[in-house]
């Protein structure tokens, strides 16, 4: 009897083809299990980690998760990316090649080991996961700070400030921005660049000069405006040009979902 | 009639809409800036913790190369952490809220075998928000890197800079017996020899991706009479003769994009400044003049070249247009004013001025056309290169007998030696990786 004549008596709902049938689905099941983490696309934190529930709340750590194995939700800290291929000093022949440069010269590999991907294990991985904010796992661990939350994406606290420090901390899309750090080394940043102009006139002592713009995620800056010009274009336009002289600023900190953020500066002059 | 009120219907409506636009603003994120000017922030590194009894030199080490590289910058003052409590791997950052330090790192650090694990957190202390957090599991021997590769992260996430803690000088040194390039860290660290050989190896100038270098030799078939430039690729060994026409090849500067070498060459009799592609080909003079015109050097935003010449009677520095027009002089003070060197961002441009038998280096705003004289007083100082992030200055200077390499603020403050051994002269800074 042959195998096709078998399998052709075979009705579809005997039990041996269901077992057939049964077995060679499992088979595929364990297969497609085995080479899933090598051929689905790898996700990113973000794709873990949702946006948070109520705002009032504080983020109190982030750190960079990474890759993992493939397919493994990004729980771990990231190994910082590995610098240029091994590399010396080349000789320039064997007369000339000068002693030791191996030892001097060459950097790590380029490819992490596998031995080197982070592990669960790791203390700073507990400790983000029981204190700090984890992103890119989908919990919230923002802790209250008592203020109510406005659209779901709010990691919490306003930043609040006075002098030259920050002011009222919103993004473009009204969310607050719980960064004070960040806020701060942005205007020590302008403060840095802003060359104040020579002003003439005498009167009055102090000249204010508001100036909108927006940070890219990236730390580039667009839509640069005089919102509230100080009557003295000299000084609009130092103001202006501290901000362009300040570019690129500091990257948005990766806790912060928005795609930019959008700052009022008000530039004072004092004679 | 019916016309004219449905005009001023028209004008209610739009005034109170107009009024809204022009009120309403958008959120943003609010702040004020006096123009005080820029303060370091205190910072904290307290001392490491050690998860493996071994690692403790290492865990120094790190510590020490970090803190350093956070002071050379600028942007911090490092607290003394002594009278602080060891991270003794529990985050606990009220620990460090008595201390005006703005910003706390927090250092862990275990062996296994010849490599050493690095858990590095930088921290704003009010907030508790942890600013950048990195894993590292390098050889025990890149200790000292991975501290550069840290600190250039915290400089990247506090103020979008890229750091010079990876950074790499190049400087011509004869401590071997003859006159050879070598390469070393930005803070003085890992000097190695990149060329040798019995030719004088002169004036090295690092490519803007920091793998090749171009210096002036001399041909042993020209009888030490004859200058070549020689592009050399650092780290896979290639040399090429880039230009070995005429006796007079010297002062090789790369073009801002790597592509093109500007140099001086005696080859039609005059000095005079000539571009080359990186390849040898298209020479193209861009200068015409019977004085002597040399050391040119380029803006790396505007790709205008600044060089010294003595057309007006004495060396001084003059500024052109990369095809040689639009010829400007720049400088008026002084006798004798050489070695132009424009900062990356093209804002200022160092050069040295000679009063009495020495040289020292000035600063010009190009905006302004302020000077800023940065030495004084301290032996001859000569050849200044600016680092990649346009606030420090590299030259050589024989304070202390003979020459050595230094760098220094853009202000002229905070000097430190990077070179001792024989005489170390024209460096040339470029980014790390």
């Amino acid at each position: 009897m042959s195998a096709q004549s078998i399998a052709v008596a075979q009705p579809r709902d005997s039990f041996p083809f269901m077992l057939v049938m049964s077995i060679s689905a499992h088979v595929v099941a364990i297969l497609f299990a085995l080479v899933a983490p090598y051929i689905l696309p790898k996700r990113t934190p973000s794709e873990f980690g949702g946006p948070g529930g109520s705002g009032g709340l504080k983020v109190v750590g982030v750190i960079d998760f990474g890759k993992g194995k493939p397919g493994k939700p990004a729980t771990t800290p990231k190994t910082e990316e590995e610098p240029a291929p091994a590399r010396q000093i080349a000789k320039v022949n064997k007369q000339e090649e000068p002693e030791d440069l191996k030892s001097k010269l060459t950097l790590p590999e380029e490819k992490p080991k596998k031995k080197d991907e982070p592990t669960a294990k790791s203390t700073l991985n507990q400790k983000e996961r029981k204190n700090d904010g984890e992103f890119g796992t989908g919990k919230d661990t923002r802790k209250e700070s008592g203020q109510s939350g406005t659209d779901g994406k709010g990691f919490g606290i306003k930043t609040a400030g006075a002098g030259n420090g920050p002011g009222g901390a919103f993004g473009t899309g009204g969310t607050p921005f719980p960064f004070p750090w960040y806020v701060e080394n942005v205007l020590s940043k302008i403060e840095l660049n802003w060359v104040k102009p020579y002003v003439q006139e005498t009167t009055p002592q102090e000249y204010y000069c508001v100036v909108y713009f927006v940070i890219t995620r990236a730390g580039q800056v667009r839509d640069v405006k005089v919102e509230r010009g100080s009557g003295i274009p000299s000084l609009d336009l130092s103001a202006e040009s501290a901000i362009q002289s300040s570019t690129p600023f500091p990257p948005l900190p990766n806790q912060w979902l928005e795609p930019d953020l959008a700052f009022r500066v008000n530039f004072t002059y004092t004679r | 009639m019916k016309s004219f009120l449905g005009f001023l219907v028209l004008i209610a409506v739009l005034i109170p809409s107009f009024g809204q636009t022009q009120t309403e603003e958008k959120p943003a994120v609010g702040g004020t800036v006096i123009g005080s000017g820029f303060q370091p922030i205190p910072a904290l590194i307290p001392k490491p913790f050690v998860a493996t009894p071994d690692a403790g030199p290492a865990a120094e080490e790190l510590a020490t190369v970090l803190g350093s590289d956070l002071y050379n910058s600028d942007y911090f003052e490092m607290l003394d952490a002594s009278s602080y409590p060891a991270y003794n791997g529990q985050i606990k950052l009220s620990d460090y809220k008595t201390s005006r330090a703005k910003y706390v790192a927090l250092l862990k650090l275990e062996l296994e075998g010849t490599q050493v694990n690095v858990e590095a957190r930088f921290y704003d202390v009010q907030s508790e928000q942890l600013v950048v957090g990195k894993v590292y599991k390098w050889d025990r021997k890149f200790v000292r890197h991975i501290a550069h590769r840290f600190g250039d992260e915290i400089l990247y996430r506090l103020w979008g800079v890229k750091g010079i803690f990876t950074s790499k000088l190049a400087f011509s040194s004869d401590r071997s017996g003859n006159r050879d390039v070598w390469l070393m860290d930005y803070d003085g660290f890992n000097q190695t020899q990149v060329t040798k050989s019995k030719n004088i190896n002169l004036s090295p100038d690092l490519s803007p991706d920091g793998k090749q270098v171009v210096y002036t030799t001399y041909s042993a078939e020209q009888a030490a009479t004859g200058q070549l430039l020689i592009v050399y690729n650092i780290y896979d060994g290639k040399k090429s003769t880039l230009y070995s026409q005429g006796t007079l090849n010297s002062a090789p500067a790369w073009s801002p994009d790597g592509n093109r070498v500007a140099f001086t060459s005696n080859v039609k009799g005059n000095a005079e400044i000539y571009l080359i592609n990186k390849d040898g080909s298209n020479l193209q003079q861009v200068t015409f003049n019977r004085a002597i015109d040399t050391s040119p050097a380029w803006n790396p935003k505007t790709g205008q070249i600044a060089f010294t010449s003595d057309r007006s009677g004495n060396p001084m520095i003059y500024i052109m247009n990369e095809d040689g027009t639009n010829e400007q002089r720049l400088t008026y003070v002084g006798e004798y004013n050489e070695s132009a060197s424009w900062s990356p961002d093209g804002r200022m441009l160092a050069y040295v001025s000679r009063s009495g038998i020495n040289f020292d280096i000035y600063v010009v705003d190009m905006a302004s056309n302020v000077v800023t004289r940065l030495t004084q007083n301290e032996g001859s100082n000569e050849n200044p290169c600016w680092s990649p992030d346009s606030r420090h200055i590299a030259f050589a200077s024989n304070r202390t007998g003979k020459y050595q390499i230094w760098t220094m603020l853009f202000d002229g403050t905070k000097l430190r030696q990077l070179t001792r051994d024989g005489n170390n002269t024209s460096a040339s800074w470029a980014p790390g990786e």
